[in-house]
């Protein structure tokens, strides 16, 4: 298998990409300093993907939602035992998880790579679904959707979520619901699994003390080729608006929690230029040194849980701001008014400038583990970009870039405020 | 470079630990004071911690000392408090980009280093006090803290469980304080626990990275010159309080997942001796995937999503906790403690045993990757007999028998049963 060494000096690190004949696209970065090692393998396969048809068939099959986080408990098991029980023979520690876009199957180990990595390659290509094995899950799934409902994070993201959005897929819960996963069964499993989870829809990434030749000759003896699967999903009309501006609910919470969303328009992936510079600029706005975060603070509308991020994935982008306040229609109001005036008065060249500096400190610490490394690789595989392409974007960038930015993505028209409150 | 630990004793109990990697795009350097914990101490720590971190004397605002960070490079900067049996430790830290990676040939490590200090030694004060603006805003802030635990439901009812298994020990004082004592504290009370904290807390002073630690220990040892120090050493004496009957409690809210947690005692304490084998015992009884109270509690009986079992091992606590429907608590306590008699009968075969050790093992090799993760092995340790390094505890882990693991289980009581339940709808 031929393979291409990415490198960086200024880093002063490297990794390779190569793809297998199968189709899957392979990345491993050797860390022979390291102790441990870390592996991914993955499917671009998540929550969204919940309506979708073959090559070859005229109508879209519409899946119960929370089948991919299902079928991702459900891969574990074979007819044989589980793969944790198979984990327990190498002493990994072995996990998986499902988000939005992607599915991922993971282990760290220190030791043992081989043993574990042949086990990883081998569980997520053979699936074993039977009705009585999905009855059980259901009780056990359905105890891990009523933590999610207890978790005020988790509602006041999907409340926030359903305001900003009509149609996306984006608005349904990962895990789905009690009565959703009910009706989930084994051919249904299979049916998915068959779609998403053939090799050239898929990745793989190891990071750590490993040999990458070593590394791809296990690939080519585990990996099965299969034929390639031409996937469709169901394309939905998301209007330009938002569905509303305000939701509240009540929970045994100790004070409102608030998330407030702006809705941004994305089309796959945003450009790895726009994410860069909509991070910058919300450091700018609202990290520790900026004045609204310390007048908000010192004025106590806000505590230390305040922060903004960028939530995005494939097909989905928004600016969520999220803390606790007594007043969250302040919070935004006071973020409103410090967005309109940098747009007006102009983003100061001196504060970009050591925001800069943080962000390529930051991006720097990216390196320090070979988890942060396996992790930013998998957001690689998900979105093409290359692990070190935000460096050459952090020294090209300009404040005219910034404000352009500013301009066009903070659109407060398109946005909402989602409050989850105590209980009276 | 292997990564290779040193200790030097700087001044009487004031430690330097050093662990030299080339691993690693950082440096970390970390100051921890042992405190003793109460009541009052618990709030004074708390409001310390977020005040030496707020503002120093060189940068006397939040913004100011913000924007030295970012000049740094991002440094990471914080302070925490951590509970280690009866007594708190007060942390502060930088992680800083290595000198290697600056744009303009800064020299950072030096530069976070003294900022470090500054902050610990130099903090931002009024007449000798710290300020009441200041105050005002950690004191808020640390009281919405507090208010919080109620946010996370398995936080929740873990912390209610020790505060009544440990009602009448220190263990069972909150990190953070009470409210009450939080909103009472003065400006005054905090300047001098910390005058008091330089001068009586035993010091641990830990440099994590490639750079050479000596010029960090001479500054501590030359902030520490100006300090008239009298040490007070930790008390290390073990006492055992096995239960006379199960202390039980609930708790009903308005959430859909009830929780039941399970609090027990050992006689086993790492303060006065190894406790390996109680260690294995937790970890095959409730610790990992191949657990019993994993594969039999969660998996065969489908009773709920996780259902754990971790050590405090100054303390010799062990806890299970779990998520549980309210129709299944009755069976999931009676099912973990079923678990529990199988582990004491030596129900578990050598092939359990083996993943145990393989997978401490592994945790422990997995230690050197991270800065943080070497800090808190060592931390999580001061006050133990035997202060292992990884190499020395992953040797003591093949030594274990089944009789020893057997015998470990024997000596886990029962101690305290929190619930906390779902409202039924009427």
């Amino acid at each position: 298998m031929q393979k291409t060494l990415i490198r960086n000096e200024r880093l002063q690190e490297a990794y390779y990409v190569a793809k297998h004949e199968s189709g899957l696209t392979i990345y491993i970065c050797e860390k022979p300093a390291f102790s441990g090692a870390y592996a991914v393998f993955g499917t671009k396969y998540g929550s969204v993907d919940n309506a979708f048809r073959r090559r070859g068939e005229t109508d879209y099959t519409v899946v119960p939602e929370g089948i991919a986080h299902f079928l991702e408990h459900k891969l574990f098991e074979s007819e044989d035992g589980d793969a944790f029980a198979r984990y327990a023979k190498t002493g990994a520690s072995a996990n998986a998880y499902t988000s939005f876009d992607r599915t991922c199957y993971l282990f760290s180990c220190s030791e043992n790579f081989d043993d574990s990595f042949a086990i990883l390659l081998d569980f997520v290509q053979h699936p074993y679904f039977t009705e009585q094995t999905v009855q059980k899950e259901q009780g056990i799934i359905g105890q891990e959707i009523s933590m999610y409902d207890d978790s005020p994070d988790w509602v006041v993201l999907f409340q926030a979520l359903n305001c900003l959005y009509h149609n996306n897929p984006v608005r349904i819960n990962i895990a789905g619901t009690a009565k959703t996963i009910a009706q989930i069964n084994a051919d249904l499993l299979y049916r998915c699994y068959n779609t998403f989870y053939n090799l050239q829809n898929m990745f793989l990434v190891v990071s750590g003390r490993v040999e990458a030749d070593h590394v791809l000759a296990m690939c080519d003896r585990y990996l099965q080729t299969t034929e390639p699967v031409a996937v469709q999903t169901r394309p939905y009309n998301e209007p330009h608006d938002v569905v509303c501006s305000y939701k509240e609910c009540a929970m045994p919470v100790s004070m409102p929690q608030f998330i407030w969303g702006i809705k941004l328009d994305c089309e796959g992936y945003l450009s790895l230029r726009e994410r860069t510079e909509i991070n910058i600029l919300l450091s700018l706005l609202t990290g520790q040194q900026s004045a609204l975060y310390n007048e908000m603070l010192e004025e106590g509308l806000i505590n230390k849980e305040f922060g903004a991020s960028l939530f995005e994935g494939r097909n989905f982008a928004c600016i969520l701001f999220s803390g606790e306040s007594r007043d969250p229609q302040a919070v935004v109001a006071r973020i409103q008014q410090a967005l309109a005036q940098c747009k007006q008065q102009g983003i100061d060249a001196q504060e970009v400038e050591l925001v800069l500096r943080q962000y390529y400190g930051r991006y720097m610490m990216t390196f320090n583990s070979v988890e942060g490394i396996g992790d930013a690789l998998t957001d690689c595989a998900c979105d093409g970009t290359g692990l070190y392409d935000e460096a050459d974007l952090l020294q090209a960038m300009t404040v005219q870039d910034l404000q352009a930015r500013l301009n066009t993505a903070f659109d407060p028209t398109r946005s909402a405020l989602s409050v989850v409150n105590p209980l009276q | 470079m292997t990564p290779t630990t040193t200790r030097v004793q700087l001044a009487d109990h004031i430690n330097g630990l050093t662990v030299r990697t080339d691993q690693f795009k950082t440096q970390r350097i970390s100051l921890t004071f042992m405190l003793p914990l109460n009541r009052e101490s618990a709030a004074l720590a708390s409001l310390l911690s977020r005040l030496l971190v707020r503002s120093t004397k060189q940068y006397p605002t939040p913004t100011a000392v913000q924007r030295k960070l970012l000049a740094l490079y991002g440094a990471r900067f914080s302070s925490q408090v951590i509970k280690l049996a009866d007594y708190q430790l007060l942390n502060c830290s930088i992680t800083v980009m290595n000198d290697r990676f600056a744009l303009h040939g800064e020299k950072l490590v030096q530069e976070a280093a003294a900022f470090l200090l500054a902050s610990v030694f130099d903090p931002h004060l009024e007449e000798g006090v710290f300020p009441a603006a200041d105050l005002a805003v950690c004191r808020r802030l640390q009281i919405e803290t507090l208010e919080s635990t109620l946010n996370d439901k398995r936080k929740y009812a873990i912390s209610k469980m020790f505060s009544l298994m440990c009602e009448n020990e220190p263990f069972g004082i909150e990190i953070g304080g009470d409210i009450p004592t939080v909103q009472a504290a003065t400006g005054e009370q905090i300047a001098v626990y910390w005058r008091n904290m330089l001068a009586t807390a035993p010091v641990t002073v830990a440099v994590i990275g490639q750079e050479d630690p000596a010029p960090v220990f001479s500054a501590v040892q030359n902030r520490f010159a100006g300090v008239d120090r009298h040490p007070c050493p930790p008390d290390t004496a073990f006492v055992y309080r096995p239960a006379a009957a199960v202390r039980e409690a609930e708790e009903v809210m308005d959430v859909a997942q009830g929780k039941l947690v399970m609090g027990f005692r050992t006689n086993i304490s790492t303060m006065q001796q190894d406790n390996m084998a109680l260690r294995m015992m937790c970890d095959i009884f409730g610790g990992a995937p191949y657990s019993k109270l994993f594969t039999v509690v969660r998996e065969q009986m489908s009773l709920c999503y996780y259902c754990a079992s971790r050590l405090q091992s100054q303390k010799g606590f062990l806890c299970v906790d779990s998520g549980v429907d309210n129709r299944n608590i009755e069976a999931a306590r009676q099912g973990i403690l079923d678990q529990l008699e199988a582990m004491r009968q030596g129900d578990f075969d050598e092939a359990v045993m083996e993943a145990s050790r393989l997978s401490l093992i592994d945790a422990a090799r997995s230690v050197t990757d991270s800065q943080e993760a070497m800090e808190a092995w060592y931390l999580a340790r001061l006050l133990d007999r035997n202060a292992d390094e990884p190499d020395q505890w992953i040797r003591r882990v093949a030594q274990v028998s089944k009789q020893d693991i057997q015998q470990a289980a024997r000596a886990v009581t029962l101690d305290t049963v929190f619930a906390l339940k779902a409202r039924e709808v009427a």
